[in-house]
């Protein structure tokens, strides 16, 4: 398959609220950025795909309503109802095509606008979860208790991620919650849903993330330091919870796998210099530690490896515990990882990243994973 | 990405919509079940033979229509739990309660539902009983199984 790659990308500071900006203001402002960065104008664009949710929205088709604000008119325009990585994988699948030779991807949301706990409360279907009450804080905190008694991993490894986490997303100027937490403020948040801590889960969030990918042609012409795509997939398992096992990550693995034999990465553990993973809740990235073959969790955890300045740095960018804009939390993802790469990542850079894996995640409990290798221009 | 402006105030709406969700032969015999017999039905997968409960049309896994119904419980293991302390606006129990996945008696895969007697008390492993609605008070949802009791 021909080369393409990550031109460029742009992010709001996202927000816990902002009720100044309808989304397709933020859409646009997002979008723009992205273009001048890369030196783009609109009309050089073949293709948009987008990632936005009706629920979130409050509108059927939701796309409608900001497409013309990222630019769609009379182009190639589609939505994914999945996380912008999903639209991502879209678009570099109509450069694949020779459909087109650059295209543009957004992901956004304005989560205070019905609460994340709408959304997914929404998300389970209306015979036998939504009666409960559930949402998806408490069925990962199901997932969490799950996983805890099968790693035999406890509580204090996930509030030291959720710690570590705060602390590298200080250095974030587009997180949300930017100031450090100790492992003991994290255990003494109050309990959500045992075992799942109020900082130890990701905060509502309004935030856009837009994406430019090209054909290497393009990109080269558009940047020097192009962020190579070597490897992508993604797998789902079993949509009912208590139809899977909650502590089982195989659909990730599948996925790693996957991008790992497209992108020639024989040794996970050592292949890459900086990870981003999508975990909502503190457990979530333990898990993903191991399921994307990045070592054991209890060892890299005690070894502090997965923080920024340690051997295999784990969302430097504080990650979705620091900002949580669904629909781009996965996308924001790739186009942090994308930065690491090509070296633009700022004060969250990780010193020598080369090679970086992106994870982003969907549906209840990580349902679904996709898996991104990416590379930096040598 | 310039300043934020001072934007008008919010507008405050809300959406309400009526659903007549068809059940289908699988939700459907199970929610049926419950309701008239207080049973808890699993459908059979012929192709990898896990007994499903609760229900589906079409396994998950192999794709495989399921047949066959097989009465799992009323007793079962606990799989995972949580205490919930922060419940939702939609959730019918008061805090704190648990959240419990459980492997029915017969059953091969998990119940999500909740203990609603013993609730402090549950552990993973532990065994629990449904509780069901009294007979007459029954109206076809998933509720008619009114939780689970720590044993």
């Amino acid at each position: 398959m021909e080369p393409v790659a990550i031109v460029a990308s742009a992010q709001t500071e996202h927000a816990a609220a902002r009720p100044g900006l309808e989304p397709a203001e933020m859409v646009h402002r997002t979008v723009r950025g992205c273009l001048e960065a890369a030196g783009v104008a609109i009309a050089d664009v073949d293709a948009v795909v987008s990632a936005g949710d009706d629920v979130l929205d409050g509108r059927s088709i939701s796309n409608v309503f900001v497409a013309e604000a990222y630019g769609a008119f009379l182009k190639e325009e589609a939505k994914v109802e999945e996380d912008g990585a999903w639209a991502l994988i879209y678009a570099l699948l109509k450069l694949w095509s020779g459909a087109c030779r650059t295209a543009l991807v957004v992901g956004y949301s304005k989560g205070s606008e019905c609460g994340p706990g709408a959304y997914s409360h929404l998300q389970c279907e209306p015979f036998y979860l939504r009666p409960l009450g559930a949402d998806g804080v408490q069925l990962a905190a199901l997932q969490a208790r799950r996983f805890l008694d099968r790693s035999g991993l406890d509580e204090g490894h996930a509030a030291w991620v959720a710690s570590k986490n705060r602390a590298d997303g200080e250095r974030n100027d587009r997180a949300v919650l930017r100031s450090a937490v100790s492992p003991r403020e994290v255990a003494a948040s109050g309990v959500l849903a045992s075992p799942v801590r109020r900082l130890e889960v990701a905060p509502v969030t309004d935030g856009c993330c837009a994406v430019l990918v090209a054909v290497e042609e393009e990109a080269r012409r558009r940047t020097p330091r192009p962020a190579w795509v070597r490897g992508v997939a993604h797998a789902a398992e079993v949509y009912y919870p208590g139809h899977r096992d909650l502590a089982d990550t195989t659909a990730c693995r599948v996925a790693a796998r996957r991008a790992y034999e497209a992108a020639g990465v024989d040794d996970p553990g050592r292949a890459f210099q900086v990870a981003e993973v999508h975990s909502e809740v503190a457990h979530q990235e333990l898990m993903l530690y191991e399921a994307l073959g990045l070592g054991e969790a209890r060892a890299l955890v005690d070894e502090g490896a997965t923080a920024l300045g340690g051997r295999i740095p784990v969302n430097p960018s504080g990650g979705p515990l620091c900002a949580n804009p669904i629909m781009a939390t996965g996308l924001v993802r790739v186009a942090e990882a994308a930065l690491q790469v090509s070296g633009q990542a700022g004060a969250h850079q990780v010193e020598g990243a080369r090679r970086a894996v992106a994870h982003a995640a969907g549906g209840l409990c990580m349902q679904s994973s996709a898996v991104f290798v990416l590379e930096g221009s040598p | 990405m310039g300043g934020e402006p001072v934007g008008p105030a919010v507008l405050e709406g809300e959406i309400h919509l009526a659903y007549r969700w068809t059940t289908g032969p699988a939700t459907g015999a199970f929610l049926t079940a419950l309701r008239d017999r207080g049973v808890i039905l699993g459908l059979r997968c012929p192709s990898c033979r896990r007994v499903l409960c609760p229900p589906l049309e079409v396994c998950p896994r192999c794709g495989t229509e399921t047949a066959g119904e097989v009465e799992c419980g009323p007793g079962g293991r606990v799989t995972a739990w949580t205490l919930v302390e922060a419940p939702t606006p939609w959730t019918p129990w008061e805090a704190p309660y648990a959240l419990i996945s459980v492997r029915l008696d017969g059953a091969s895969t998990d119940l999500v539902h909740a203990v609603t007697e013993g609730a402090r008390r549950v552990r993973t492993g532990a065994r629990v009983k449904a509780v069901f609605r009294t007979v007459g008070r029954r109206v076809g949802d998933i509720l008619d199984l009114e939780g689970f009791a720590v044993e």
